[in-house]
Order: C-alpha cells, then sequence, then structure tokens
C-alpha cells in the first residue's frame, strides 16, 4: 500500500474522529437537557404524580373454591346471598332525615341519655315504617316493614356518625330471592355487574330493568361459608373468618396492614407536639384535657366521644387526622397480593376503603391451602390526584374482575369419618381417632373430641349469641374444644410402643421370637418398682404371648438388650419428628435420645441422665417419650405396610412424598404382625389377647383385625387409653389409632371405640357390609 | 499481517500500561450500579443481598473476561475473525431451537443463569467489521459498502426476530460510526441515512409486530394507554421527574419501593438512579460515560494499526449507543425497548459483553507494536 494513501487515510480518520465525537457530545448533551427538562423545570410536577394518594374504591371479593371428599362430596363451599344495599346519599326518604338521626345524637348526647335517645330513635323508626321506600320495599320483598326500617335506621344512623361513608352501599335486607333481585336491579349500578360476575353469570343478557323502581337502593352480592356437615371433620377443614390484624402471622401471609397502630401512634406524638398552647388551651375546653398530655389511647376515646359540631371543632384545631381515626377501625388490613404488586401497601396513611367479605382461613385446611381456595378478588383503584373526572373506566389506576378459588379435593371419605366420629363422640372420654390408608398416606379419617361447628365462626357475627359461643369455645381452657387431639397433642405411647422394641430387637438380633422369659409380675431397678398390669406374674412368656397379653417385664428386657441409642435411627424414623401431613399445628412427639435430652433438658440432671430405669420406660412407652395419634397411625402403616413409612396427608392431589424406610425386614415385621393379630384374636381363657373381648362379645367382624392397646399412665389422673392397629390384618387396607384421654386400660375403652367403627365399615360375619377401604 | 506478535507480557501488567481514565471510569460506574440495583432490589423477592451478589459475581467475571483478553494480542483475536462471526451467528441460530424464555428466544438456559447470545453477537460484529474494512478501500464505492452491510445485517435481522429490536436497533450506530471512521463517502454515509429512515418507515407495516406497534404509539400518545402500555414509561418518567436536582436519597424511591416500576433493576436502573440520585447522579453517570469515550476514541487517535482504530471506535459505539437508547427510553424520549445500560444494568451477559469491549479497547490501547512502518511524523 503505498505510503500517500496511509496518509491520506491517517488524516481523514482524523477528521473523521473528531465528528465522532462530536456526535457523542450532541447525543449526549441530548440526554443531559432531557434530564434537566425532567427533573429541575417540571419537578414540581412529577412530583405531586409521585406522592399521590392510591385509593380503593371498590373490592369485590371472590367466590372461595369449595372443598370436597374423596368421591366429591361437599364439605364446605360459599354460598352467595343476594342483598340490598341503600346508598344513603341518595335514598329519596320524606319523613325523615339524615339530619334528624344527627340531631338526635346532638340532642341527647352524653350516655346518661340513652333512654331518651332511644326513644327518639323509637319515634325516627316508626316514622320511617310510613315512608313509600320502605312500604313499597316490603311489599316487593315480601319482608316485615319494621325490619326493614330498623335496618334503614342502623345504616342512617352509621352514616349519621360519620361511621360509614354516604356513598358507600349498606346492606339493609339479606338474602332476597334471585328473581327479585334482579327485577330490582338497575342498569346504572355497576355494584350489580359486578357482585353479578362474581358469581360467574353473565350480567349482559339480562334485558336491563331501565328506570330503577326504588332510587338509592344497590343490588349487592354477599356469601357465607357453609360447612353443610356441621361439626362433621371440623379439625380438618378448619373455619373461616375475618382477617385479624392482630394476627400478626396471617397479615403477614394473607395482607398487608393499612394502618398500623404504631404508625397511628407516631402521628400522634407529631400531632400533639405541634400543637401551639393557644390551640390546646382551646382543646382542652372541648376535650376535658390537655391533649398535649393525652397518649393515643386518651385521646381516641375522648374524640370518640364527642359531639358532631365539637369533632369539627377539634378537626379546626389541628386534631383533623385524629378525628378522622375514630371514624375507622385502626387496623385496617387489605389482603391481596395484588395490591402488593400495585404497591397501594404504602403510604398507610391514605386508604379510605377496607375489604368487605374478605376472609382468611383459620386451622385445617382453609389455613393450610388459603392461598389455593380464596381466588383474587376483583379491585378498583383510583388516583386520589387524579382531577380529570372522567367517568369512565378509565379513570381507574387499576380495574380488576374477582376470579374464584381453586376446588380442593381431600383423601376423607364421608363414610369413614362418620363412623369414627360416630364411635368417638358416644364417649364420655376425650380423645382422637385418626384412619390412614397404608399404602398411600392418604388420611380417611380423623376426628378428636370435643369438637366445634365451623359454621358458627363464619362472619358476620350478627347474632350476640354465635358471639358468646365462639368466646367460650376461644376460652375453654379445660375442654380446649379447638384443639386438634389427633395432631397437636402429645401422648405418651404406653404399650404401643412395645410393637417397635419387639421389631427392632428382631431385626438386630437381640431375641428369638421362641426365646422364653420369666414374668414374675414385677421387679425393682435402681430402687425404682416396675410391674406388669396389675402385678400380675404372666409366667413363661414367648414374643408372641408378650404381645398377646402386653407384658411389661419381657420389652423391659429387650428395651435394655437394645438401649435408647441403638434404637433412635428406627424410631426416629416416626417418632420426635413431624410426620409432615399437610395440616398446621403438628407436634412432633419426643424420643429421648442423646440429643433431645442435651438440648430440652440441659439444667435438669436428673432428666438429663439415662439410666437402665429410663430404658425399661421407654421400652414400654413412658417416661419422657411422647407421641401423637397420627403418628400411632402412622407406626402402624409402616408395620402393615413391610415397613414403608408413608407421609400423611389431607390434600388428595398432593404430589407423592416417596415413603421411608422403617429399616425393619419383612420377615421380621411378619413376626410382629402375627403377635398383633393375637392380641385380637386368640382367647385361650387365662391368657388371651388384651383386645379380645371387645372384639368377640358383640359380634365377630367380617375381617381379621390387628392391633395393639395400651394404657399409658401419665400424672394424675387415669392413664390414656390407646388402640392401635390395621385391617384386614391378612391384607392390610387402613392403619388406625384412637385414643381416649384418661379412660384407664386400653383394651376396655380404646378398643371398643375401633371396634364399633370398624363395624360401621365393614360389618359383622353375620351381617357384612359390602364396602371397600377409601370408598 | 504482522505476525511478530511477541510473548506477550502477563495481563495484570499490561493493565499497568493501561488508560487509567478509562478504568477508573468504568469502576466508578460499575460502583454506582452495584449501590442503585442495591437500592431497587430491596422489595423485591430474595432481598437485595441476592441479587447484589449475583450482580457482582457477574462483574468479576466480566474482569475475568477482560483480563483473559489481554493474552493475546487483538491482532491474534481478529485473524479468526471470520470463525467467531461463524460461531456468532450459530448461536444465534441456534437460540431459536429452544424453548422461549418470557415468550421470546433470546437466552440460552444454562441452568445457573441464562446466556443471551445477541450480547456476544455484538464484539463479534465490531470484530468482523474491524477484519473487512482494514485495508481495502472498495468501501470508498458505493457497491464496496454492499458488503460490509451485509454482514451486519444477517446478525441484526436473526436478533430482531427474537424478539429483540432494541438491541438490534442500538447495533445499527456501530455499523454507521465503524463505515464514518474508516473513511467511507459522506455522500454515501448520508444515503445510507436515508435509506435507514425509510427502512424504519417500511419496518411499521413489514416487520413491527402488534406490541412493538403499540409501545410506539403509547409513546407518541402516553396518556391514551397510561394503564397498559405507557404505565412504565409514565412511572419512569414520574420517578425521574420526581427525583429533583439532588435526588430523595438512597433507598427512599417511592415509585420503584411500591414496585409500581417494572424491569427496575435492569432495564429502568436509570429511572432508580435519577429518583434517588437526582440529576446530579444521573449527570455524573452520564459524564462517566462520556469521559470513558473520549478515552475510548483517545486510544483510537493514538493506534496507528488500521483495524485496532476501527474496533476501538466500534467498542466506544456500541457502548455510547446503549447508553443513549437506554436513558433516552427511560426519561421518554425514545419509545419503550428492552435494553439495558452498560455496566450498570443488573443481567450477566450485558455486564460481560460489555466487559469484553472493554477489554478489547485496552488491548489495543497497550498494543505499542508500530506495524505497518515506523512512526509518522508527517
Amino acid at each position: 500500500m503505498p505510503m500517500n494513501t496511509q496518509k491520506w487515510q491517517l488524516g481523514i480518520f482524523k477528521t473523521r474522529l473528531g465528528v465522532i465525537a462530536g456526535l457523542l457530545g450532541l447525543s449526549f448533551t441530548v440526554s443531559l437537557t432531557r434530564l434537566w427538562q425532567l427533573q429541575v423545570t417540571r419537578y414540581e410536577k412529577y412530583n405531586r404524580l409521585a406522592t399521590r394518594d392510591i385509593s380503593v374504591e371498590k373490592m369485590v371479593p371472590a367466590i372461595r373454591a369449595p372443598i370436597y371428599d374423596r368421591c366429591g362430596d361437599l364439605l364446605a363451599y360459599d354460598q352467595p346471598f343476594f342483598d340490598l344495599s341503600v346508598r344513603v346519599e341518595r335514598l329519596p326518604l320524606e319523613m325523615v332525615s339524615l339530619a334528624d338521626v344527627a340531631d338526635a345524637w346532638e340532642k341527647f348526647p352524653d350516655p346518661g341519655a340513652r333512654e331518651a335517645r332511644e326513644a327518639e330513635f323509637e319515634r325516627l323508626r316508626g316514622r320511617l315504617c310510613a315512608e313509600p321506600f320502605v312500604r313499597d320495599l316490603a311489599k316487593t320483598t315480601g319482608r316485615d316493614e319494621q325490619t326493614i326500617a330498623g335496618a334503614l335506621f342502623k345504616a342512617l344512623d352509621a352514616v349519621a356518625r360519620k361511621r360509614e361513608s354516604p356513598h358507600t352501599p349498606l346492606k339493609i335486607v339479606s338474602g332476597v330471592d334471585e328473581k327479585i333481585w334482579l327485577g330490582l336491579r338497575s342498569v346504572h349500578e355497576d355494584a350489580f355487574r359486578d357482585s353479578y360476575r362474581m358469581l360467574g353469570k353473565a350480567a349482559n343478557g339480562l334485558s336491563d330493568a331501565q328506570e330503577p323502581p326504588f332510587p338509592g337502593l344497590v343490588c349487592t352480592i354477599s356469601k357465607r361459608r357453609v360447612y353443610p356437615n356441621g361439626r362433621q371433620a371440623c379439625f380438618l377443614l378448619g373455619y373461616v373468618g375475618e382477617l385479624n390484624a392482630n394476627d400478626e402471622d396471617a397479615v403477614r401471609t394473607d395482607g398487608i396492614l393499612l394502618e398500623h397502630p404504631e404508625i397511628r401512634r407516631r402521628q400522634w406524638e407529631e400531632l400533639r407536639s405541634s400543637l401551639d398552647s393557644n390551640a390546646a388551651a382551646r382543646l382542652e375546653t372541648v376535650l376535658n384535657a390537655d391533649p398535649r398530655e393525652m397518649t393515643l389511647g386518651q385521646a381516641f376515646t375522648a374524640l370518640s366521644n364527642l359531639r358532631p359540631s365539637d369533632r369539627q371543632q377539634a378537626a379546626a384545631l389541628g386534631l383533623a387526622e385524629a378525628v378522622r381515626w375514630t371514624e375507622r377501625p385502626a387496623r385496617m388490613v387489605l389482603a391481596e397480593p395484588e395490591a402488593l404488586w400495585l404497591g397501594v401497601g404504602l403510604p398507610p396513611s391514605t386508604h379510605k376503603n377496607t375489604l368487605p367479605d374478605h376472609w382468611i382461613g383459620y386451622m385445617g385446611v382453609e389455613r393450610v391451602r388459603n392461598d389455593w381456595l380464596r381466588g383474587k378478588a376483583g379491585m378498583k383503584l383510583r388516583d386520589e390526584n387524579d382531577d380529570s373526572n372522567s367517568d369512565d373506566e378509565m379513570r381507574y389506576l387499576h380495574n380488576s374482575q374477582p376470579r374464584e378459588g381453586s376446588p380442593l379435593a381431600l383423601t376423607i371419605s364421608i363414610p369413614w369419618q362418620r363412623a369414627v366420629e360416630k364411635a368417638l363422640q358416644g364417649q364420655e372420654h376425650f380423645g382422637a381417632v385418626v384412619v390412614l390408608d397404608v399404602k398411600s398416606g392418604d388420611v380417611l379419617a380423623m376426628a378428636s373430641f370435643p369438637d366445634f361447628d365451623p359454621n358458627l365462626f363464619v362472619p358476620p357475627h350478627d347474632d350476640p349469641q354465635a358471639q358468646a359461643q365462639i368466646a367460650d369455645l376461644l376460652h375453654d381452657t379445660e375442654r380446649r374444644p379447638l384443639t386438634n387431639r389427633a395432631i397437636s397433642q402429645q401422648y405418651p405411647l404406653g404399650s404401643v410402643m412395645k410393637t417397635i422394641i419387639a421389631a427392632v430387637a428382631l431385626e438386630k438380633g437381640l431375641l428369638n421370637p421362641n426365646e422364653t422369659i420369666e414374668c414374675r409380675g414385677c421387679m425393682t431397678e435402681g430402687g425404682q418398682k416396675f410391674h406388669c398390669d396389675d402385678s400380675r406374674a404372666h409366667g413363661t412368656v414367648n414374643l408372641a404371648k408378650a404381645l398377646r397379653c402386653s407384658c411389661n417385664m419381657y420389652f423391659m428386657q429387650m428395651g435394655a438388650r437394645i438401649g435408647v441409642e441403638n434404637l433412635a435411627p428406627y424410631a426416629h424414623t416416626i417418632m420426635g419428628r413431624r410426620s409432615g401431613i399437610d395440616l398446621p399445628m403438628e407436634a412432633s412427639g419426643v424420643y429421648p435420645d442423646r440429643d433431645w435430652r442435651m438440648k430440652n433438658c440441659a439444667n435438669d440432671p436428673s432428666a438429663r441422665l439415662w439410666t437402665r430405669g429410663k430404658d425399661y420406660l421407654l421400652a414400654i412407652g413412658q417416661g419422657q417419650m411422647a407421641c401423637t395419634v397420627l403418628q400411632a397411625a402412622q407406626l402402624m402403616a409402616a408395620i402393615a405396610n413391610d415397613g414403608s413409612v408413608v407421609t400423611p396427608h389431607v390434600w388428595l392431589d398432593a404430589p407423592a412424598i416417596p415413603p421411608r424406610s422403617l429399616g425393619i425386614s419383612s420377615a421380621n415385621l411378619a413376626i410382629v404382625r402375627s403377635g398383633l393379630e393375637e392380641v385380637v384374636n386368640v382367647g385361650t381363657p387365662g391368657a388371651h389377647g388384651t383386645a379380645y373381648t371387645p372384639f368377640h362379645e358383640l359380634g365377630e367382624l367380617s375381617i381379621r383385625v390387628a392391633g395393639k392397646t395400651s394404657t399409658a399412665e401419665h400424672t394424675g389422673g387415669k392413664p390414656h387409653a390407646w388402640f392401635a392397629g390395621y385391617a384386614p390384618a391378612d391384607n392390610p387396607q387402613i392403619a388406625f389409632a384412637v385414643l381416649l384421654e384418661e379412660a384407664g386400660h386400653g383394651g376396655a375403652t380404646a378398643a371398643p371405640v375401633a371396634y364399633q367403627f370398624l363395624r360401621e365399615m365393614y360389618g359383622t360375619k353375620r351381617a357384612p357390609v359390602r364396602r371397600v377401604a377409601g370408598e | 499481517m504482522s505476525d511478530t506478535v511477541m510473548a506477550r507480557p502477563s495481563p495484570l501488567a499490561l493493565l499497568k500500561r493501561a488508560d487509567f481514565m478509562l478504568l477508573g471510569c468504568v469502576g466508578l460506574i460499575v460502583l454506582i450500579g452495584l449501590c442503585f440495583i442495591a437500592s431497587a432490589t430491596r422489595t423485591m423477592g430474595g432481598g437485595s443481598v441476592a441479587y447484589i451478589g449475583r450482580q457482582a459475581i457477574f462483574a468479576g467475571l466480566g474482569v475475568g473476561a477482560m483480563l483473559a483478553l489481554q493474552r493475546v494480542s487483538y491482532l491474534t483475536i481478529l485473524r479468526h475473525a471470520p470463525l467467531l462471526y461463524l460461531i456468532g451467528l450459530l448461536l444465534l441460530c441456534g437460540v431459536f431451537l429452544t424453548p422461549a424464555i418470557k415468550g421470546a428466544h433470546c437466552w440460552y438456559n444454562l441452568y445457573l443463569f441464562n446466556v443471551e447470545p445477541s450480547e456476544l453477537m455484538k464484539p463479534i460484529l465490531i470484530i468482523t467489521l474491524a477484519y473487512y474494512l482494514m485495508y481495502r478501500d472498495s468501501y470508498k464505492k458505493l457497491m464496496g459498502l454492499f458488503i460490509p452491510l451485509v454482514l451486519a445485517m444477517v446478525p441484526l435481522v436473526l436478533i430482531m426476530k427474537e424478539p429483540q429490536l432494541g438491541m438490534s436497533l442500538a447495533c445499527t450506530p456501530i455499523v454507521f460510526v465503524m463505515l464514518l471512521a474508516a473513511g467511507a463517502r459522506l455522500w454515501h454515509l448520508a444515503l445510507m441515512v436515508c435509506c435507514g429512515g425509510i427502512g424504519m418507515v417500511g419496518m411499521w407495516f413489514f416487520v413491527l409486530r402488534e406490541f412493538q406497534k403499540l409501545r410506539v404509539l403509547a409513546w407518541w400518545d402516553p396518556d391514551k394507554y397510561r394503564l397498559a402500555e405507557a404505565w412504565q414509561l409514565l412511572r419512569s418518567q414520574t420517578a425521574i421527574g420526581s427525583g429533583g436536582f439532588f435526588g430523595k436519597g438512597w433507598g427512599a424511591a417511592s415509585q420503584s419501593n411500591l414496585n409500581l416500576l417494572p424491569e427496575k433493576h435492569t432495564d429502568f436502573i436509570f429511572s432508580v438512579i435519577c429518583e434517588e440520585g437526582g440529576f446530579f447522579m444521573a449527570a455524573l453517570l452520564i459524564v462517566l460515560f462520556l469521559l470513558m469515550a473520549l478515552s475510548g476514541l483517545g486510544i483510537a487517535a493514538r493506534t496507528r494499526e488500521p483495524a485496532g482504530r476501527l474496533i476501538a471506535v466500534g467498542c466506544v459505539a456500541m457502548i455510547c449507543s446503549q447508553v443513549f437508547i437506554n436513558t433516552g427510553v427511560a426519561t421518554g424520549l425514545l419509545p419503550t425497548t428492552g435494553l439495558t445500560l452498560p455496566f450498570v444494568s443488573y443481567g450477566g451477559s450485558s455486564i460481560i459483553s460489555s466487559f469484553i469491549c472493554l477489554g478489547l479497547l485496552i488491548n489495543i490501547g497497550a498494543t505499542q507494536e508500530p506495524v505497518l512502518a515506523k512512526e509518522d511524523f508527517a
């Protein structure tokens, strides 16, 4: 390449570089100019836009999805109610006005003048009855005029006392017939359309009523959760209630607190410190105390008891914000993740409306699968600073329709659940029963007694009687009817523990099934006396007889041979850990191995140290160990199922969790199983199985059952009675555990409960019932 | 081409000879980016620590790639330009065979992270153009311009089909600037600009998809589309405008904290910087980019070797066009399109590709071998 070309190129390159640098400078100058325009010239405009008020104009609650049992029978659903509400500002009242109600408050403000005020209200209610609006509405809906007038008065009163806004539809008639309700709607009400759409019905296809027959009347829909079977499976289902703002946990997962009391407290501190002495002195005459020395609580009480005129004065004197607080609850909660996305959680003081009819689940699957069931509320958000004032849908920042949740199918089977509850509720003792499918871990039935009716908790709680009942349930510390004794409570397992001791002793080669031990009925170890039931000597005992007669001496020997730490790997597959069932508040139980004792008994040497005597106690399920009823059923399922420990679950479509292994060979488990079968089915006089009598005195079942009784002693009161087993013995389908608190002997009290529900499901030999497990 | 590439000193020793203005600017820009990613991701799932950690790792990988590039002279890389170009095209084609992520075929899912081949294509395109343009003067004829344009169009069309229209358009200035620097005739360039303009109009009818058209419409009339297509744009403008001169302070961006601003840590990180740091911080960032660009051009001016000059100019053009388009989108100057802010936005492919360009610049700056002739004192 000739040199001059290169020179030429270099020269032109330098020039071109200059051009490029110029282009660069130009484009960056453009960027900077634009930034200056936005950030400096138009700062005011954008700053106003950024600090705007978003208000929730309306929320239409979603339908909570139904819950079914495994066969598709309804366990819970949302029932819609067709309601009529009024917008007070548009009511065509002729004889009573809002001002009349406000006047009554003005005239008789003191609590002492209550009777006079009530008399005045009574007079107003009477006049309301004569209103054409009320009379016509009563005729159309077929309701009593008095009732409608009463409800209408309540609405007027709420608005007059500024508890509600005059634009908000307030319910006056509930549960109108759908046809009448449709006839009353007006084209102009979009509350009607949104509500009707909530039911998944097309509102467009209906011919519209052109003239609203009752101006001010709004057709709304409310819903109520219904549990058609009442108490049945109440612990599994749980119940729904209003999102309790004090329930921090629920708020964290389900909602955002719009106005936290802490924020109010801070604002109150600012408010009162900003008051000048002049305003404070004038406020003192109104509030009867110096507001600068009032706490938030005192100010709140004082302000809420003020007459309307005084409230206005207090507001004018600088307490406007605090006065506004008295008009709405302190903790409002918005419970939609969608709202989170839109960022309506902040700033907290600017939100106007709270969410009606938004329920969340408490206990059971209603709680665990709340997100699944609840659906999404429809929401309209408006920009408060938007002064365009247009009436079209565009004025909403956000406008979404409600969406129904997804239906949930449970593993429980209503026939099983009914049989189990019938057997359990016939008892005078508290207790719990769990029935599992041995192969899949499906919970076929789970019952606990005492129980409750979930329908009671469903809002709205207008009925004072229902409110009292709820309070009773919540505060009954003696019966604790809201505790699910099947999973939330742990008990000493008693002799059911012997099954796993036998299995592990066989597995470890520490025991020959034919080996015999001489039982003398009692023995002493370390100054502590141990004995068999009633100190009766069982004589020469082999494994089968030891299980059959529940010989403590035999298993104490075995327990000592194995030792607590050697048993731990086997026991830990079930005990001392949560089973992982998809229900809340599961207790884990206790397996007192070294780790547990070090962690939990660090300051108690006598509990921390392990002795031979404790080995004895562990072998018969006493001492520090504890277990839930569900774990006992899980243990039986594992024994019946050749050692695979299934994870119990109540959601039918839950992804299957592969079973763990109990770690015991099927040959050894077969030996234990034959022992368990003898417990129920061997009636040799003098050495019959502990559960022989209840299963044979009232007619033999059509299937053979295997199981183990247990009488678990505990400090204070009679021992707990257990019966855990599986059926049919030759081809196990279901495993179960029955516990009765302080009922005495397991064979005498708990086994009959199992017999009852098994007879209900399988029938006796003479009258068999053709049913299969999991029907 | 000279094969007298000596045994190269270690990368660190080379960095010593590097342009400190360039490195200092980039270091500051990356730091600012990390700070504001931390702020923007505070209210997001996982918290900012996870995002910051990942971004720091990406930046570390980028620096690693930059250092690794110093192992060989850029001239060695240049010799392999055809091969690189081919690999780049294959990667771009292959991405269409992968399952779509977020409805687009832009990423290879490598399980640990996603790789964006279009980001890698950008430095490759620069090297390829330089390879073609360095000694030839055919581009001085109108027909001669045809080959470099085709070389550029093939990957750009592929990127456009992914669809990453923004990325593809952001690459056109690279081609233009490199041709300009190579010495193409001015009236040819003017003709190209005209054809480009006509092409844009043609794209509206034949290429743009419905959602892309809506974005343009929303940019033109934001109020009409303020709840949907223009939502992001308006939120971004509100965020920037409400920042004022000195900003609201770190972590105080209301629009971003409310999660009102989508993609706030990636494509719209500039809005967060503007809201929290104000005009002051935004201008600082832009000035840093400008200084970086000028020192990049300085490297180009010092280099006597034609390919090195072209690559340096191409790298500067690539980074600057992205900066201009990204800030333009955030401020509402340009229609919304997804494009990252180099060295600042959260995202691995983007920052690594930016560091590769930086590595090329440093490599060129540090290579002081006279290639064709002795120093020209003319």
